[in-house]
């Protein structure tokens, strides 16, 4: 069972957000906060699988606060959920330590299905998502900074790491390299152990900013 | 001086100087003058005085006015003194808007005194006809204008320099004035091109924030709709249906406003804000934060129930003033009275204003926030109080 909890200033949401998770098979909502504060206690409390998370909250916002959850020993994966994909938010949820970014007003098995992935450690951003990650961070390139353990991947790995970054996922990746679907994830996980990173997302992330992948 | 002023003392000038007033207290009574000189010398001063009021526009023709005159001399051998200054005059006013302009009265009243010092014309004063110097009989013909004496030099001299001190004087004070003038329209244009920036800013802002008030509102429905079929598990299929597509509009309505909001954010270039939009219910929060940094404020009522849109303005205008009450008096309390009048939310901030000074930019953008809305706002300093009136329409249906 993965446990979930909810955060959103609005009750209204908060508790059809609930409804919508509660009711997928395997997914279990365990607490809601209605604000950063809140949350951030709720987590260290219940340390669930997933914290669903509003950007805009009274007190601490959504991005503080995962700042917040990921800087702990915990294991708890962000899924962030706002009214406005504006890049600044995805940008900053990314870098604050989100697994994943998701519009607010998606259809229920959407929302599951994003809660799920982030519960695996496989989401991976829309692919327009992606390409405006990739916009933003050519137009912050400066210079790249060091990713401890980027150096250590192996070139296969290194492959599958850019391949992630493209936002293709495990079987794509495997048809394109022509690899085992097992062998890709396992290369993954490698690569995440590598550098340290909770999710595919991050690694994505952690690619862009040690200048692995250029955008462009 | 203005060009009536002018007028005046010139037409004063051609009053006592005109044959009339001078020739009857002259010792030696007087010859040369013209039958009807008396009508002629009345239509020259009425010309001379016209020239001076038209000097501002057309100063070329209007020194030809009292020069005309001057062509009686060969036959009287005297001309009005007054003639004379009304042309220095006319300089002195054309001198104020350049020296180009000033240039045919200038050389006309030099040409008079040229004239006058080199002839034996006589220039009617208040004391009498008087000479450049040269006593001449009475009747001297034109023809000996141009014998030179002694004393002729000097005459010249002084009535050229204090043509030129007079046109000078005037050229230097005009200039003075049009780089004044200058300056004011500048800085008025400048403070225009502020006010209208601030303005398209301000609305700019109004308009980003109304609609991501309306964005969150809309978002809300879209999660109800997407959500209450599994918050009521018995609703029957027609009703899922029902609630299935307004939750896909409400997600099309979503995706029109985030490109709005695009736009207007760019427009703005604001940065993207992580807290919720304010509203009345956060305004507690505002009112002790106020509190909590000393300042001391007075709530009487409350606001009640307020709709997103004006309760983001009444929270916006609070925010103001109390910053600004914080700003101009520091130690004095605040005051803020709620009212609900039928339809309407009212709210009057008093609190003693420590300097007298133009309304702030905070001002001007609550005014726009508030008017946008259909609301009023009233805004002024009496007895050293400030006291901001806010209205704004309620929709409570």
């Amino acid at each position: 069972m993965t446990t979930v909890v909810v955060a959103d200033d609005q009750p209204v949401v908060r508790h059809g957000l609930a409804a919508m998770i509660g009711a997928a098979e395997g997914l279990e909502v365990i607490g809601q906060a209605a604000d950063g504060e809140e949350l951030v206690s709720l987590v260290a409390a219940t340390s669930p699988d997933v914290a669903v998370v509003d950007v805009r909250m009274p007190r601490l916002d959504g991005i503080g606060a995962t700042r917040r959850i990921v800087a702990t020993d915990g294991t708890t994966r962000v899924l962030i959920l706002t009214t406005f994909d504006i890049d600044e938010y995805v940008y900053d949820a990314l870098r604050a330590g989100a697994s994943g970014f998701l519009l607010k007003d998606v259809p229920a098995e959407r929302l599951v299905e994003a809660v799920r992935l982030v519960a695996d450690g496989s989401m991976l951003l829309g692919p327009q998502v992606t390409r405006r990650l990739v916009a933003d961070v050519a137009a912050r390139r400066g210079t790249p900074t060091a990713v401890p353990g980027i150096d250590e991947l192996t070139a296969r790995e290194r492959e599958v790491v850019l391949a992630v970054a493209r936002g293709l996922s495990n079987a794509e990746i495997a048809a394109e390299l022509y690899l085992g679907e097992p062998t890709v994830k396992s290369h993954v996980s490698e690569a995440l152990r590598k550098t340290r990173c909770r999710d595919r997302v991050q690694l994505v992330v952690a690619a862009y900013e040690s200048g692995l992948v250029t955008p462009g | 001086m203005a060009p009536t002023i002018h007028a005046v003392v010139v037409g004063g000038l051609l009053w006592i100087t005109s044959p009339g007033y001078v020739l009857p207290v002259s010792p030696e009574g007087y010859a040369g003058q013209l039958p009807g000189a008396a009508a002629l010398v009345g239509v020259a001063g009425v010309a001379s005085v016209g020239g001076i009021l038209l000097a501002r526009w057309r100063p070329w023709w209007a020194a030809l006015l009292p020069l005309a005159p001057f062509l009686l001399l060969p036959w009287t051998g005297w001309f009005v003194w007054g003639w004379f200054a009304a042309l220095v005059s006319i300089a002195s006013i054309a001198a104020l808007d350049g020296l180009r302009r000033a240039l045919v009265p200038t050389v006309a009243a030099v040409g008079v005194a040229l004239v006058y010092s080199t002839s034996t014309v006589h220039a009617l004063l208040p004391i009498g006809p008087v000479t450049s110097g040269r006593q001449t009989p009475a009747g001297a013909s034109a023809t000996s204008w141009l014998g030179l004496d002694s004393r002729v030099g000097p005459v010249l001299v002084a009535y050229v320099v204090a043509i030129l001190a007079v046109v000078g004087v005037s050229w230097a004070v005009g200039g003075a004035r049009r780089a004044r003038e200058a300056r004011a329209a500048a800085e008025r244009s400048e403070h225009r091109a502020m006010t209208v920036e601030s303005t398209a800013a301000e609305r700019a802002r109004l308009a980003r924030d109304l609609h991501d008030v309306v964005a969150h509102h809309v978002s809300l429905v879209a999660v109800r709709a997407e959500s209450a079929p599994f918050q009521h598990p018995t609703l029957d299929p027609e009703a899922r249906t029902v609630l299935a597509a307004i939750a896909q509009d409400a997600r099309a309505a979503l995706g029109e406003l985030r490109q709005v909001l695009t736009v207007l954010q760019r427009a703005e270039g604001a940065a993207a804000e992580r807290a919720p939009q304010p509203g009345v219910t956060e305004l507690g929060a505002l009112v002790s934060d106020a509190r909590s940094a000393g300042q001391v404020v007075e709530v009487v009522g409350a606001a009640g129930d307020v709709p997103a849109a004006p309760g983001y303005v009444l929270y916006r205008a609070v925010q103001e003033g109390l910053s600004n009450a914080r700003r101009h008096a520091p130690e004095a309390s605040v005051r803020l009275e709620w009212r609900r009048p039928d339809g309407r939310v009212g709210l009057t901030m008093t609190n003693l204003s420590g300097q007298d000074g133009p309304p702030g930019r905070g001002l001007l953008g609550m005014r726009e926030r508030v008017e946008a809305l259909g609301g009023t706002l009233h805004a002024g300093r009496s007895n050293g109080t400030f006291v901001l009136e806010v209205e704004l329409p309620v929709d409570e249906s």
